[in-house]
């Protein structure tokens, strides 16, 4: 927990009692390290998409290929 | 009690009612007898359907030996489902104190559709907490080639049954591997559907934009016959496809001479276990071998995919808890509970970069496929680790597979090897949307050129 920054800990129990949840140290200390671990994953994950082409907003689910037969109706 | 019966496949299972040398009756004593042997130690099923499978058996049994009316091909044959899949008038838990007596009075869309086409529910397999956290209730599914090693999360319960032959076919759901991670280190076959191939109407959720449900089952064309029946639109689920379903059992011979396999330059192959490296390498060989093309593909942001996938699912996981961790938040096991409120600590804009890193990954997989019919990556960098790891300090499992929960591409498992320690090797092959037919054709010549699904964990060594 050394690389955690002064006042985060306090920073994180205050934003999910807000939220209306109370946390106790051991919770809020693992919490803390998944959230940091996390935020610095998607640091380097922006870092390498920033080089590439343009990315739209959304998230959009793969559609089934066009010219597809009608569905059979599953089973 | 014939334990050569539990051990057979769907395919043969299937072959041996139409031919009347077998009742379902026998087969379901068959598997139950192990469970009554194994379970204990396995910790495969959370509750175990006995008498209510039996009875299932008799009718069927009357059905297709007295009347002659197999209704199809899965009439007759028993299966397991993880307990995270409504069952109708039978407990489902998710693993958690705060589901433990709850019984649903529907089934989930795909428990229904195996019902409707006469399988028994032999019971419900073991999972990690709402599949993603503790195992204090009923025990760590252990793995069967290893008693002191786990069988992998979530649906390890449904992997380890299959594997030591407590089930014969079985279901799991899949938010980051919980399929695959399970079936590679228990030497069985494992697959994600395309997202919005099989409903997930009655899954107890964890994200809804990374829950995948899908087939588990000892060999490739098992997983396709359960899949014929399990995938399919459904009304209920407004994220499923309306898309033909085909017979994903049809073109399984066809070979894979011309097939273009695609190999990964960046991540997955890096770092792997010695012992995973050259069970890889020897199954690219066989595929080679067989007459597919080797094809190198660029995928730079698949070592950066895990990070944003964990955001995704822990967010999406806080909002569908959100109201229980304000009321009871005691009840979840502690990895549980910190691993869902670390959802509740990102911002929305954390969230939509970590969209925008998954929309990107998903143009990225989607062009490298352009050029390849599949992918094939090792499912995950080392084989079973022990028990107390998990309990302790677990390592992040899916570092071969949120990526195709992040895109949404099909992925398949299939064993490749064991270690010198006798533990199992999976490889993965993901392919484009909606083919998952290429993948079982892939996965089924391989599986026949190979023995490595033939092999059976020593449980009555481990017992004596």
């Amino acid at each position: 927990m050394s690389s955690v920054e002064p006042g985060r800990l306090e920073q994180v129990r205050g934003e999910l009692a807000r939220q209306g949840i109370a946390v106790g140290d051991d919770d809020l200390a693992v919490i803390v390290e998944i959230v940091e671990a996390g935020r610095a994953g998607l640091d380097r994950a922006r870092a390498c998409v920033a080089g590439g082409p343009p990315v739209p907003h959304g998230f959009v689910p793969p559609a089934p290929p066009a010219g597809e037969p009608a569905p059979s109706g599953g089973c | 009690m014939d334990h050569d019966l539990a051990y057979r496949s769907l395919t043969e299972l299937g072959r041996l009612l139409d031919e009347r040398q077998v009742s379902p009756v026998e087969i379901v004593r068959a598997i139950l007898d192990r469970v009554d042997r194994y379970n204990g130690r396995l910790a495969s099923y959370i509750t175990v359907c006995g008498d209510a499978a039996l009875a299932e058996a008799r009718v069927a049994e009357r059905e297709i030996v007295r009347d002659r009316r197999r209704r199809g091909r899965l009439h007759g044959l028993p299966i397991a489902h993880k307990d995270v899949s409504l069952t109708r008038g039978v407990r489902t838990t998710a693993h958690s104190r705060c589901m433990v007596e709850y019984v649903p009075d529907r089934d989930a869309t795909h428990v229904r559709r195996l019902r409707e086409a006469g399988m028994i529910l032999l019971g419900k397999t073991n999972t990690t907490e709402f599949a993603c956290g503790t195992m204090d209730l009923f025990g760590v599914h252990r793995n069967p080639w290893d008693l002191g090693r786990y069988a992998g999360g979530s649906s390890g319960g449904s992997a380890n049954a299959l594997a030591a032959g407590l089930a014969v076919a079985a279901t799991g759901s899949d938010t980051g591997g919980s399929i695959r991670v399970p079936s590679s280190f228990c030497g069985i076959v494992g697959l994600k559907p395309t997202y919005g191939r099989v409903s997930r109407s009655g899954l107890v959720p964890l994200s809804w934009s990374m829950d995948h449900v899908g087939p588990m089952a000892r060999t490739v064309a098992d997983c396709a016959l359960l899949l014929n029946t399990m995938a399919g639109h459904d009304p209920d689920d407004p994220t499923s496809v309306r898309s033909a379903v085909p017979d994903f059992t049809d073109g399984l011979e066809a070979g894979i001479r011309g097939i273009v396999l695609g190999v990964p330059r960046q991540h997955f192959y890096e770092g792997l276990d010695p012992d995973v490296d050259a069970a890889l390498r020897g199954a690219l060989r066989q595929l080679e071998a067989l007459g597919a093309r080797l094809e190198p593909v660029d995928l730079p942001l698949a070592p950066h995919v895990s990070a944003p996938a964990g955001i995704l699912i822990m967010a999406e996981a806080y909002g569908l808890h959100a109201a229980d961790m304000r009321k009871r938040a005691a009840d979840y096991g502690a990895r549980t509970r910190r691993r869902i409120l670390s959802g509740a600590c990102y911002t929305s804009g954390e969230y939509e970069e970590a969209v925008r890193v998954r929309v990107a990954w998903m143009r990225q997989i989607v062009a490298a496929l352009e050029g390849v019919d599949a992918v094939v990556t090792p499912t995950l960098p080392h084989p079973a680790f022990p028990v107390e790891t998990q309990l302790a300090d677990p390592p992040d499992t899916s570092w071969g597979t949120r990526h195709f929960n992040m895109s949404g591409h099909p992925a398949l498992t299939v064993p490749c090897g064991f270690t010198a320690a006798g533990l199992p090797v999976g490889m993965q092959l993901a392919g484009r949307y909606f083919d998952e037919a290429s993948l079982f054709r892939i996965g089924h010549a391989y599986e026949r050129a190979t023995p490595w699904h033939t092999r059976r964990p020593a449980l009555e060594e481990a017992a004596a």
